[in-house]
């Protein structure tokens, strides 16, 4: 029974910008490096790099609504910047305002970058991306686990919660409420736990050999060059350049 | 009696909280014949499958073709005897479908070529064209029960052990598995309490309680003594109910 995949994992039903991830994951690392090195005063570039994400953005038909959801990750942390430099820094105020536009439009932007590679690219490309990468085979094990089975543990936990909430006759207080979720998240651990052992029976069987083995179906074309040729000579162009 | 495909010979194992779990089995299985293992629940049905492809271990105790299972002809054994688990989601533990069936290929050093086609036309012979790109969570159990199935015949193996195939699947979808079972044409056993599957599949049974074989015959017998069913917690099959 498939609980709540509609709400955690809704990539499939994305468009997908139809790019080899490893292109789409080293054009945003160079945007993001790019971005951190420029020049706080250069308000012309950042136009021009907040341009340039939106016409990604536009162009893989990622929805509004599905940007949005993520933009709200970032308001904590705009927040706990603004706190950090207003409260506890000893500069100047227009000092203050500029480090909080240095450091608000270079978090927005890269944000906006991560937000773009996410919501373009199935998980498991990225993850395949990551690994063609030569990324460690371990970051590589635990991130296609955590993938795999985050959906099976949060059915399992909606379960618990369904089997709690059919038995809680009256409202409870908050303390009540943690006392129960405390034997909850450990019977979860316990269940996870004796999974493991399944599966590595599970692998074992299948004759593996410390190394998660995956096929590479990526091939690189003129489409993923030519992106990634315009891409590479606008990031110098504005980066460098102007 | 065609060439014994699997003997197993005075087994014993302890789990290392000296619980025993199994207790001088012994039986014998000719190629392409069917053996249901029977038994209520903590018989030690599932405990015995593990040790037919070396998972877990035990001193000789059992032979495949012959050859008892060493360290040095794991890989092959492993090849050779195809575990499908209980729990699809223990056997189904890479982020896509395609990686799943392809982990056992790729482990055990075939053909990186030919391993994609082979995906395929197995996808296709479970009826499952197409499934290539989806995260295993998000099937429903009959098609996971399938792909597990697919998992292990890519493989090619000469023998095929399931730990209770037809466990929490819808009618329809237990017919469509046991159909697509009844017609692999290869040495099968079966560990199940579903009485009905097993009269469907095995020509062999071996009635397990507490760790020890308790009866071993054919199934057309074992299947058809009420007393020693009840004695055992099972019950005959539906179709031999009067």
């Amino acid at each position: 029974m498939n609980l709540i995949h509609s709400k955690t994992d809704n990539h499939d039903s994305l468009t997908q910008l139809n790019l080899d991830p490893r292109i789409k994951i080293i054009s945003m690392t160079a945007f993001i490096l790019v971005i951190g090195l420029t020049p706080t005063t250069a308000y012309f570039k950042f136009l021009l790099y907040f341009c340039a994400i939106t016409a990604l953005f536009v162009w893989s038909r990622i929805h509004i609504k599905k940007l949005m959801s993520r933009l709200f990750f970032l308001i904590p942390l705009l927040a706990f910047l603004g706190i950090s430099v207003f409260v506890f820094g000893n500069q100047s105020t227009s000092e203050k305002i500029n480090i909080l536009w240095n450091l608000s439009v270079k978090s927005i932007l890269i944000f906006l970058c991560i937000a773009f590679l996410i919501l373009s690219t199935r998980f498991f490309h990225l993850i395949k991306g990551f690994e063609l990468l030569k990324t460690p085979a371990v970051v590589i094990s635990v991130l296609t686990f955590a993938y795999r089975y985050i959906f099976l543990f949060s059915d399992e936990a909606e379960r618990m919660r369904r089997a709690k909430k059919s038995r809680t006759f009256k409202k409870q207080k908050l303390i009540q409420e943690i006392k129960t979720l405390v034997p909850m998240v450990s019977h979860l651990f316990l269940r996870a736990f004796e999974r493991t052992e399944n599966i590595y029976a599970a692998m074992l069987s299948r004759g593996f050999d410390k190394k998660i083995e995956t096929l590479t179906l990526f091939k690189t074309n003129k489409k993923d060059w030519a992106f990634f040729s315009v891409f590479l000579i606008y990031l110098i162009s504005v980066g460098v350049v102007l | 009696m065609k060439k014994a495909a699997v003997q197993v010979t005075g087994l014993n194992f302890s789990y290392p909280d000296k619980t025993k779990a199994l207790e001088n089995i012994n039986f014998s299985l000719g190629e392409e014949e069917s053996l249901g293992i029977i038994g209520p629940n903590g018989a030690g049905k599932s405990t015995l499958l593990l040790h037919l492809n070396g998972v877990l271990k035990q001193d000789g105790g059992v032979q495949i073709f012959g050859e008892s299972i060493k360290k040095e002809n794991i890989r092959a054994i492993r090849r050779n005897v195809g575990v499908v688990f209980q729990d699809p989601n223990d056997q189904l533990f890479m982020p896509t479908v395609f990686d799943d069936v392809a982990f056992g290929p790729l482990n055990l050093g075939m053909d990186r070529d030919q391993i994609e086609e082979k995906v395929k036309s197995i996808l296709i012979e479970m009826g499952l064209p197409g499934y290539e790109e989806k995260n295993p969570s998000h099937l429903s159990l009959g098609e996971r029960k399938k792909v597990s199935l697919a998992t292990v015949l890519i493989l090619g193996p000469q023998i095929l052990v399931l730990d209770e195939p037809t466990a929490n699947l819808d009618p329809g979808s237990k017919k469509s598995f046991l159909n697509t079972l009844k017609n692999i044409q290869k040495t099968k056993i079966i560990a199940s309490h579903d009485m009905d599957s097993i009269f469907y599949l095995c020509s062999q049974i071996i009635l397990m309680n507490k760790g020890k074989i308790v009866a071993q015959g054919k199934a057309n017998h074992i299947l058809r003594d009420k007393n020693l069913l009840e004695a055992n917690n099972l019950e005959l099959p539906s179709q031999l109910r009067s």
